[in-house]
């Protein structure tokens, strides 16, 4: 292992994720323990919070001063959360798969970053683990990209189909982020020229 | 490698030690032994000036190009 001084920002975020990865792991097992309740159906009067992936027409009247000019303006469509009042158990049951699903990448993602970052804050750069570790968190942020997408359209045909709102109209437009599938390619093509940092330290190495 | 490292012929004809020379031209014996033994990828001329300077001989004496 190289002994090298380790730079400020290398050691922040060595840190910064150690501490994360352990508040995370911590907040995991509440969220186990949550969605266990559903899906054993422990917590019976539970109220849920669901995000609908589908924006929603409204049309509200308001104001906004700007440069000291007031200006009428009309709030047109908005994305928000629904509320069970009397959540169904079956429902519960539902989401808790998802959250175990999104709980088991978010922490295996996070659990191979960390293995990543502490080699990299004990000077090992250019290795072939390092490497295999970059392609499993692209691998799995494009596995956590299909399961999104998934959850998205699944939200959009069991549940916001068959909402129904006196006072606001729901569009059938299925909202899905692609920030994660670019973060994956960017880790990707990260762990391409890892790569090749990897054949040129070899060669270093091998220079007499 | 069509690149053959005659160091260990030079060594014996100058009856010195791979110790000795890595003393007086400041290499590693770890990094002479990969020289030896035909495995580096690359020498600088500064490691070869140093090694023919302490062997009193040329470049050619230790390198030497062999086609497979």
């Amino acid at each position: 292992m190289e002994t090298t001084k380790k730079h400020l920002s290398i050691k922040i975020i060595y840190w910064t994720t150690n501490i994360l990865f352990w508040v995370f792991v911590l907040a995991a097992i509440l969220v186990f323990g949550f969605s266990m309740g559903f899906m054993f159906k422990i917590f019976d009067e539970t109220q849920l919070h669901v995000g609908i992936p589908v924006a929603v027409n409204v049309l509200e009247h308001g104001t906004v001063e700007l440069n000291n000019s007031v200006s009428s303006v009309e709030f047109v469509e908005m994305y928000g959360k629904i509320h069970f009042i009397d959540m169904p158990p079956a429902i519960g049951q539902v989401y808790s798969f998802f959250l175990l699903a999104v709980l088991a990448f978010a922490f295996y993602i996070f659990f191979t970053f960390r293995k990543f970052i502490t080699n990299v804050y004990h000077g090992v750069y250019f290795d072939l683990f390092n490497i295999s570790l970059l392609k499993r968190i692209s691998y799995a942020l494009v596995g956590f990209w299909v399961f999104s997408v998934f959850y998205a359209y699944f939200q959009y045909y069991y549940l916001v189909k068959n909402m129904e709102f006196n006072s606001v109209e729901i569009t059938g437009d299925v909202k899905t982020s692609s920030t994660v599938l670019l973060a994956a390619l960017l880790i990707w093509v990260l762990s391409h020229i890892f790569m090749k940092g990897c054949k040129l330290q070899e060669e270093n190495n091998y220079t007499i | 490698m069509a690149i053959i490292v005659n160091l260990d012929v030079m060594l014996a004809i100058r009856k010195m030690s791979l110790t000795e020379l890595s003393n007086s031209v400041g290499i590693t014996m770890a990094n002479l032994s990969i020289l030896k033994k035909g495995k580096a990828k690359a020498i600088r001329f500064s490691t070869l000036e140093s090694i023919c300077k302490t062997l009193d001989c040329q470049p050619g004496d230790i390198l030497e190009h062999r086609p497979e």
